[in-house]
């Protein structure tokens, strides 16, 4: 499989965080920046606010959140929002991509979107953590957020 | 090949004024559902407040496009909050970095004891400086003095620092005022 990682566009990034999507052409459940390019302009600024909320480095479950306290799925990251009354979330994963320069620095990396109906499908999470540790991945990843 | 990290352009506030008060609404309802999360005030609630009905709050929550100032009023004055507009110049007149939460205003504004007034503000600051006379660990004062326009200052359980733009550094204890900052006491670096 071959992954790129993208920026996500207008957001910027700071010495402590930065955001970006995976895509690979081969795999359609890494959706994420497909369904960011799609949103209605109203849902695409509702979650960049969202985003510049995580990267000021504030804490804002109702928008945003990981799993911190659960082991298995301590790297996973979701963003919330709101569409015509459905519950929207892009999953994906912390990194810390600068080893060498800037050991502190957090990327999140957007992998999929879902409708979420009730409780997390954690299927989803499963899937973003097979990705998490591929090496084509990780490569990928320290590219984009190379030291 | 570039880092993506590298390949960096405007934010999306600046793709224009309707983006951009996309964004300053979003900051505000933003704090009104963290005042109604710390709070267990639930829509319904909010609603009875405003003797309006639970959908016109979620549809505000939900679309605060078109929010006005006396939609903010009304919303603060429910919560038992109060509501400002604030003005600054951060140096970013392209706008690369965006604006800044307005979170970071509150945490200033209650770092500084939350004042009520400019005198009230002075007399935290000063207050302040003579904490950190008192708390600075080890070091040799030569009473240096400095002043700038422009700075940064942090300060962690050990050491505290000041940086003005342009390279120099020192550690002491310092004031600011809305016109600068003054250094007092400044501290070689070790």
């Amino acid at each position: 499989m071959s992954y790129s990682v993208t920026l996500v566009e207008g957001v910027g990034l700071n010495s402590h965080r930065g955001i970006a999507f995976l895509e690979c052409a081969e795999e359609k459940r890494v959706d994420a920046k497909r369904t960011f390019q799609t949103l209605k302009e109203k849902s695409r600024r509702d979650l960049r606010g969202r985003i510049d909320l995580w990267l000021s480095g504030y804490r804002f479950d109702r928008y945003f959140h990981g799993w911190p306290n659960n082991e298995a799925y301590k790297h996973c990251f979701v963003f919330k929002w709101k569409q015509a009354g459905a519950n929207h979330r892009l999953y994906g994963f912390l990194f810390h991509p600068k080893p060498l320069t800037n050991q502190a620095f957090q990327a999140c990396i957007l992998v999929l979107h879902s409708q979420k109906k009730d409780e997390t499908d954690f299927s989803e999470l499963d899937y973003i953590n097979r990705l998490r540790v591929s090496p084509n991945v990780i490569r990928a990843v320290r590219l984009a957020f190379s030291d | 090949m570039v880092p993506a990290a590298e390949q960096q352009d405007q934010h999306w506030t600046e793709e224009s004024s309707d983006a951009f008060a996309h964004r300053l609404a979003f900051d505000f309802i933003a704090q009104i559902e963290q005042r109604m999360d710390d709070h267990s005030i639930s829509q319904s609630l909010l609603a009875r407040k405003l003797k309006i009905s639970e959908g016109a709050v979620s549809k505000l929550l939900n679309n605060p496009q078109n929010l006005t100032l006396r939609t903010i009023a009304k919303y603060s004055r429910a919560l038992g909050i109060k509501a400002a507009i604030v003005a600054y110049d951060d140096g970013d007149s392209q706008n690369k970095a965006g604006p800044i939460a307005s979170e970071v205003f509150t945490a200033c504004w209650e770092r500084s004891g939350r004042p009520h007034d400019a005198w009230d503000l002075d007399a935290a600051q000063s207050q302040h400086a003579a904490t950190m006379t008192v708390a600075l660990p080890y070091g040799i004062y030569y009473g240096a003095w400095a002043t700038g326009s422009n700075c940064d200052y942090w300060n962690s359980p050990w050491t505290v620092h000041h940086t003005v733009h342009g390279g120099l550094s020192t550690h002491g204890t310092f004031f600011h005022s809305s016109t600068g900052c003054t250094t007092v006491g400044a501290r070689a670096d070790a």
